[in-house]
């Protein structure tokens, strides 16, 4: 048997394996957790909702992970008025206009938020932009040299962009 | 030309972006900042008063247990949120008191998260500044106010818009500005 054929057997065995290994986290994905509980309808809007909302006296947290007292009223809040029969909507739109956007864990799309929300993308693009114009002037500079010899061996070593 | 052009963009925005890095840092280190501050927006919210009548009466303050029926109609009034287990309250209790002195009937005040025979019993201790005062039952007007903490203070012009809000002890700067507010808001 020779090194390479040994080499190519260990190769396709890992590669079996990880394989494998995705093929089991694939189900796993697909597979939801049961639960020995039913959950009323009301539980699991309360559940959500409350993960959207930010606890106002804590740092980063949603009110479904802080036990602060403000985070207990809000909760009970949520409970009372999902009770009262307001929908998800409506419960947001009621802490909103008292304690502002900011109370919202995800921002909402606004003139305010835009830079937030594309800000990433447009600078993505821009970054994009710039490394495809210098990768294509290198190009063409590679061309040259190759036609002119020595003719722009110059501009490499002034290394001006 | 083209080389001109992409050695100016490539300055402009290594420029932009070290500004950008750096108003980031500046805004980000600032000793001064606390980033677990909720941003209040004052200027967009207004309170929601439509709770004021269920918060539960002191025992021994049930005569100024009604905070609908004792809110000034006839001029700006301020409504304070303290509790007896509140630290930087007892910070501003002696200017309330003497705020209360000095306008009579303008202050109403709601205890919040306070078993309502404490709170009754820091104000027999350390004396009521409030022309009516209760327990805010839970914490219903807390949420409707928009509350982050005790204490808080909010002045309302007569018909219940919002003209200043203390998001913390009436002591200091946070005092000079209630008084500004105070004394533009009467008629």
């Amino acid at each position: 048997m020779t090194v390479s054929a040994r080499q190519g057997r260990s190769l396709s065995a890992a590669v079996r394996a990880v394989l494998l290994f995705l093929l089991a986290a694939i189900v796993l994905i697909f597979c939801k957790p049961v639960s020995a509980f039913s959950q009323s309808l009301e539980e699991i809007r309360a559940k959500a909702l409350n993960n959207e909302l930010r606890c106002v006296v804590c740092a980063g947290q949603s009110i479904a992970e802080s036990n602060a007292e403000l985070a207990q009223d809000m909760r009970a809040q949520v409970d009372r008025l999902i009770l009262a029969g307001q929908s998800d909507g409506e419960i947001r739109t009621w802490f909103v206009e008292r304690y502002g956007d900011a109370v919202l864990m995800n921002p909402p799309l606004n003139a305010l938020t835009i830079g937030l929300w594309f800000g990433p993308f447009a600078i993505f693009t821009l970054g994009l932009a710039i490394t495809l114009l210098v990768l294509r002037r290198g190009q063409a500079r590679l061309t040259l040299r190759r036609g002119n010899g020595e003719a722009s061996e110059r501009d490499d070593r002034v290394g001006g962009i | 030309m083209t080389r001109i052009f992409l050695r100016l963009a490539i300055i402009g925005l290594g420029t932009a972006s070290i500004l950008l890095v750096g108003s980031l840092l500046w805004f980000g280190l600032n000793p001064q900042r606390d980033p677990a501050q909720f941003p209040i927006q004052t200027a967009a919210l207004t309170p929601d008063l439509s709770a004021l009548d269920q918060a539960t009466p002191l025992p021994g303050y049930e005569a100024l247990g009604d905070l609908v029926a004792n809110t000034p109609t006839d001029g700006p009034f301020v409504v304070n949120f303290f509790a007896s287990w509140c630290q930087p309250c007892r910070l501003e209790h002696p200017y309330l008191l003497a705020f209360a002195q000095a306008h009579p009937g303008r202050l109403l005040g709601l205890a919040y998260r306070d078993d309502p025979l404490a709170s009754a019993q820091y104000l027999n201790s350390d004396g009521n500044p409030y022309a009516a005062v209760a327990s805010d039952t839970d914490s219903l007007n807390a949420l409707n106010f928009g509350l982050t903490g005790v204490p808080e203070t909010f002045l309302f012009d007569t018909d219940g818009s919002l003209l200043f809000r203390s998001p913390g002890p009436l002591v200091g700067a946070l005092r000079s500005q209630f008084e500004q507010a105070w004394e533009a808001a009467q008629p």
